[in-house]
């Protein structure tokens, strides 16, 4: 895909190329900014921003090695200066789900996650049981292959405590929830 | 060598986060289940955004895209006046270089009793003619009731400068007349002034292939 979306920069087609990026990476950055923001409207205007940041001049997507490892960190940035405008604005995030619970169950939309097959389903309900700060700080590690460091700088703790609560928490936690579901890892 | 043994799941995760191969066959055991649970994880699909986001998004591009047209054509506009506004004078300034020109200063302390467009004698003639082609000669003829003469041949004439790249004269105009200054250019020889009046040379220089400017100057008591 990231060939295909260079091969438009290089012929002109800056619309086609943003289309290619919008189909393969829009879903992608709006869940990241989901799990960061918690609200929808917020993760879809932060999506949108990196996408168009993205094409802020013709040829940077063609410098750059991995689009969407490129995107992620930008979506992030983005996110992170908006939940900082919203702390000195004194705006609080609306978090509208921070347990399991039925919606959550069916679709994983609390942490912008579809689970199609069962165990995938049952994993995000085990993930929704951590509570939600802890499930995405989950995500953004295993999920969204995000630096101990680029967690850091959203949750405002220190690299090593959040490498602890997930690494020696959350992931025991999670196998210990699948396994009383009967699912053997 | 020694091999580092992790002491709980806590501590083997962190390993095998951190990149870390397994110390042992027991190890390896141990962290599968984490492995696997860490693939599942990688696995889970996001979900889409809320219907018709697409198009919102592609609707807000092109609306980016619109603005940045737009300040680009008035860049572009801005950028366009700038360079005139620059290279105009410039232009002009080269256009003034390639012409022939004729100047009159006047002298300070002369009383003047001239009529529009006409100098007094004691004035300062100021002629510059380009060299342009090969061959460029500057000559003032002077026509007055005693007399049609050529009165500077350049280059040629004791007043004569010659410039990189223009031939200069300045002359005083001693005596009321009408000086007639005359700009010769001509890729091949110009012929020399024959009887020294204006009607005749410029027939041979005409004859000869060569160009000729004339400007007019009248000069009274």
């Amino acid at each position: 895909m990231d060939e295909e979306i260079r091969a438009a920069l290089r012929r002109g087609d800056v619309d086609g190329a943003f289309l290619l990026v919008q189909r393969a990476y829009g879903t992608a950055i709006n869940a990241i900014c989901y799990r960061i923001l918690k609200e929808a409207s917020a993760a879809e205007d932060a999506m949108q921003q990196t996408l168009i940041a993205a094409f802020g001049s013709r040829t940077q997507l063609l410098g750059v090695d991995n689009i969407r490892s490129w995107l992620m960190r930008t979506a992030s940035r983005k996110c992170i200066d908006t939940l900082r405008l919203w702390q000195r604005t004194g705006r609080m995030q609306h978090d509208v789900s921070n347990g399991c619970d039925g919606a959550a169950v069916d679709h994983g939309g609390a942490l912008a996650l579809f689970a199609a097959e069962e165990v995938k389903r049952e994993l995000v309900v085990c993930l929704l049981a951590l509570g939600r700060d802890l499930a995405a700080l989950v995500l953004m590690r295993y999920h969204d292959g995000m630096s101990w460091e680029e967690i850091a700088e959203i949750v405002g703790d220190p690299p090593d405590a959040i490498r602890m609560r997930v690494n020696r928490g959350a992931l025991q936690r999670i196998r210990a929830c699948l396994e009383a579901k009967g699912i053997t890892l | 060598m020694t091999t580092q043994q992790p002491r709980d799941d806590g501590d083997m995760i962190d390993r095998l986060d951190a990149g870390d191969p397994p110390s042992s066959p027991e190890e390896a055991e141990a962290r599968a289940p984490y492995v696997r649970l860490i693939q599942l994880i990688r696995e889970l699909e996001d979900a889409a955004p809320p219907a018709g986001w697409e198009k919102r998004s592609a609707d807000r591009w092109s609306a980016a895209r619109a603005r940045r047209r737009k300040r680009s054509a008035v860049g572009v506009a801005a950028g366009v006046g700038l360079a005139v506004a620059i290279l105009l004078p410039l232009c002009l300034k080269r256009t003034a270089e390639r012409a022939f020109q004729v100047a009159i200063s006047e002298r300070p302390g002369v009383r003047r009793h001239v009529g529009p467009g006409d100098h007094a004698v004691g004035d300062v003639l100021h002629a510059r003619a380009p060299v342009d082609q090969t061959h460029v000669e500057l000559r003032v003829y002077l026509s007055s009731p005693r007399a049609d003469r050529l009165i500077v041949r350049c280059p040629g004439s004791e007043p004569c400068r010659r410039a990189a790249s223009s031939i200069e004269v300045d002359w005083t105009l001693t005596e009321p007349g009408v000086y007639r200054v005359v700009k010769l250019s001509s890729d091949s020889a110009i012929p020399p002034p024959t009887d020294g009046t204006i009607d005749r040379d410029l027939l041979e220089v005409r004859d000869a292939g060569a160009h000729s400017e004339i400007e007019v100057v009248k000069v009274v008591q």
